[in-house]
């Protein structure tokens, strides 16, 4: 990641939450909800091969990190098959939460089922692997962070976390998880720069 | 209105005073005009109009109106706060809830516009113009206003000073009303360690220390399991169970506490309370028995959800009228009275969220709680306050049609006042809506995943949008908005109303500070020592 210019362009087959061009469905694109359930695909950019993305699946939950910035949306499918978010920010070790409700509002549902899958072009599957332990103890971790409900955020202006991450435009930034190395969301190719 | 007496208007005609006299050496002064009187009879198109014999009849009602000034005239008090609540909301919330009876609309009362008084209340805080909940709720809780952030301290400490806070606590409405006998409760739909809620019972520095505080604080849930004064706080139900229970436990709904000192502070509440009952679902809710007088319920790990979600929670949650009349049930078993306090507390999170939706469907469920109220008190003995801590930078705006979907988008009349079919077009040539904020997240419901790259890499994307195709009354559908905050839409400084009954509500009028809610409810108590 030293150049700013470069950038990692990666969609999420989410409605309404950014356009999906070719996806790249893994082999097996349902992370079930099962106890044993638990992998990690190391995605590469085949142009820019210091660019990854890494999909985790643990017992149902799956989790999309960009190592550069450190930003993860952990996916949760609740008992009653809806889904929530948690995005996080390694940086502060701390995240913002989504109920359903609040994605719904915000016209961000989710397919439960396509959560697993990539898309865009360009990428390529460098590791794929199974390790439980490994799956396990990378959620364990972030659960240990602290998060705050997207429904409090207007109430918490104060909070040095909230300012930084309004001013970086993380809080309503939903349409992609490409940032550039320093964090900065990535400017749209196609001139749809706000 | 079936009044049909003849109603004669006497007029008095003034003619104007005679003019300069030419006769300037006749010095005896002029013969005064006797003003010509005309006796009118209201032609009929008027005197028989609806408008006009409705409005006379409340008139007459209201001649008839009494006043109890009698200090502790109210053995009860219930104070409703519908967070975030301003005029807007209310009257939006009106026309929304007559349509969805199938009226109009804009004739149409929610229950709270039918009480007899109502007032202004001026809401900035001690250091801020446009307030918080925590300083707006500490002005009506103890009769000071304090600064934005803090609950139940004296304006003399910074926020977050939790050294500088010990000994600047400042006595509630709660604990004077248990050190006179009376039952306490806090019903609430958000958190119940959330700043409204909490103002009811907590002294904190910051609202935020809602299940962990610096050395120095007590965090906020810890404070309602210690709440001592008199027996205790008699019924709690809201949301915020995870502020209860250590980060080590998962709850009912599969979700986690917070708490980092491993205490359970559920457990140690039913420790405390051996005859009381614990619920956390619908089902356990409504199996409250009907001789219970102490009463916990945690129905969410947050907040509870809007009303127009309440049926996709996973164990079930009742609404708020259902928790207004279960404690209001609970705590009219004491003969010395009770305060109760009410918060539709996710009014405002609608709001921030950009959703007029969820916050007006949710201001429709806090009349519907107020009118659970109205039917279960009795006017002479029981003080019923409705208002908001403050209000959001919510509009109703344009020239809409009469009856026009609140929701919807503007419909106008034509040049002969009759309406149109079609919305009415900005000078930009799209359509717009009726309500709208000036600020906040915008509107971003354009997302399907073809033009989901419209709101490519925005933070927020406030301005507007081509609302054409988009149905604009659906429950996902949020506003538009002018200024772009990330941070979602702001409240607004101006003043929200007080509506009230009962003894000592008609004190509750004119515009007022805040902190005079907490004064009115008192001396109409005999709170004070």
């Amino acid at each position: 990641m030293k150049k700013t210019g470069q950038i990692l362009l990666l969609t999420m087959a989410v409605t309404g939450w950014m356009s999906v061009t070719q996806a790249t469905p893994l082999s097996d694109n349902e992370c079930p909800q099962a106890a044993n359930a638990a992998f990690r695909v190391i995605y590469e950019n085949s142009q820019h091969p210091e660019q990854t993305q890494v999909v985790w699946c643990y017992q149902g939950d799956v989790a999309w990190e960009t190592p550069a910035n450190g930003v993860v949306q952990w996916w949760h499918r609740e008992p009653n098959q809806q889904v929530s978010m948690i995005r996080l920010f390694g940086s502060e070790q701390r995240g913002i939460a989504f109920e359903s409700t609040d994605l719904r509002i915000l016209g961000k549902q989710v397919d439960a089922g396509s959560l697993t899958t990539l898309a865009g072009d360009g990428w390529v599957i460098r590791q794929k692997d199974s390790q439980t332990e490994t799956v396990a103890a990378r959620f364990a971790q972030w659960k240990q962070w602290d998060t705050v409900d997207f429904a409090d955020i207007g109430d918490m202006e104060a909070d040095p976390f909230i300012r930084k991450m309004i001013n970086i435009g993380f809080i309503e930034d939903n349409h992609v998880t490409a940032y550039y190395a320093d964090g900065q969301p990535i400017k749209s190719e196609h001139g749809h720069h706000h | 209105m079936k009044n049909t007496a003849k109603f004669a208007l006497t007029t008095l005609t003034v003619a104007m005073l005679a003019a300069c006299s030419d006769d300037k050496t006749n010095d005896a002064p002029a013969s005064p005009v006797v003003p010509e009187v005309k006796q009118l009879e209201l032609p009929a198109v008027q005197k028989d109009s609806a408008w006009f014999k409705e409005a006379k009849s409340a008139v007459t009602e209201d001649l008839a109106r009494t006043v109890n000034a009698n200090k502790g005239a109210a053995k009860n008090i219930i104070l409703f706060v519908g967070d975030g609540m301003g005029i807007s909301t209310v009257t939006a919330a009106r026309i929304l809830e007559g349509q969805m009876q199938g009226g109009m609309g804009e004739e149409h009362q929610i229950s709270f516009e039918t009480l007899p008084f109502v007032g202004l209340s001026k809401t900035y805080n001690t250091n801020q113009q446009t307030p918080d909940s925590a300083g707006t709720m500490t002005a009506m809780t103890t009769g000071v206003k304090s600064k934005a952030g803090v609950l139940n301290i004296d304006e003399s400490v910074a926020r977050q000073d939790c050294t500088g806070s010990q000994g600047k606590e400042l006595t509630t409405i709660a604990e004077l009303a248990e050190l006179k006998g009376k039952s306490t409760g806090i019903v609430s739909t958000a958190r119940i360690t959330h700043a409204t809620p909490a103002a009811v019972y907590a002294k904190s520095p910051d609202r935020d220390y809602e299940y962990e505080a610096p050395a120095g604080c007590k965090d906020i849930a810890l404070q309602m399991i210690e709440f001592a004064a008199g027996d205790g706080l008699d019924v709690v139900m809201g949301g915020g169970r995870r502020n209860f229970l250590p980060n080590t436990l998962v709850d009912v709904e599969g979700k986690k506490g917070k708490r980092k000192d491993n205490r359970n502070l559920v457990d140690e509440w039913k420790t405390k309370n051996p005859g009381g009952v614990y619920v956390e679902t619908q089902a356990e809710f409504d199996a409250i028995p009907a001789t219970s007088t102490r009463i916990m319920g945690l129905f969410n790990d947050s907040h509870m959800r809007y009303e127009a979600d309440r049926k996709n929670d996973v164990k079930g949650e009742p609404s708020l009228s259902q928790m207004t009349a279960k404690s209001i049930e609970a705590l009219s078993k004491n003969d010395k009275g009770y305060f109760l306090m009410v918060e539709a507390g996710r009014i405002d999170h609608g709001h921030h969220a950009g959703s007029a939706y969820n916050a007006l469907t949710d201001t429709v469920e806090l009349a519907k709680a107020v009118k659970v109220a109205m039917d279960k008190t009795s006017v002479e003995d029981t003080l019923i306050i409705v208002t908001a801590d403050h209000s959001h930078v919510f509009t109703i705006a344009g020239y809409p049609t009469r009856g026009n979907p609140i929701l919807g988008k503007v419909v106008g009349n034509n040049a002969n006042g009759v309406a149109q079919n079609t919305p009415v077009l900005a000078s930009d040539n799209m359509p717009y809506t009726t309500v709208g904020y000036l600020n906040g997240l915008g509107y971003a419901s354009l997302g399907s995943e073809t033009d989901g790259d419209v709101r490519y890499n925005s933070a927020a994307d406030a301005g507007r949008k081509d609302l054409t195709a988009v149905d604009t009354t659906s429950p996902g559908f949020h506003q538009e908005a002018l200024v772009p905050l990330s941070g979602g839409e702001t409240h607004a400084g101006e003043d929200v109303g007080i509506f009230s009954r009962g003894p000592g509500a008609h004190l509750l009028t004119g515009t007022v500070e805040q902190n005079f809610i907490f004064h009115v409810m008192s001396y109409a108590g005999d709170l004070l020592p």
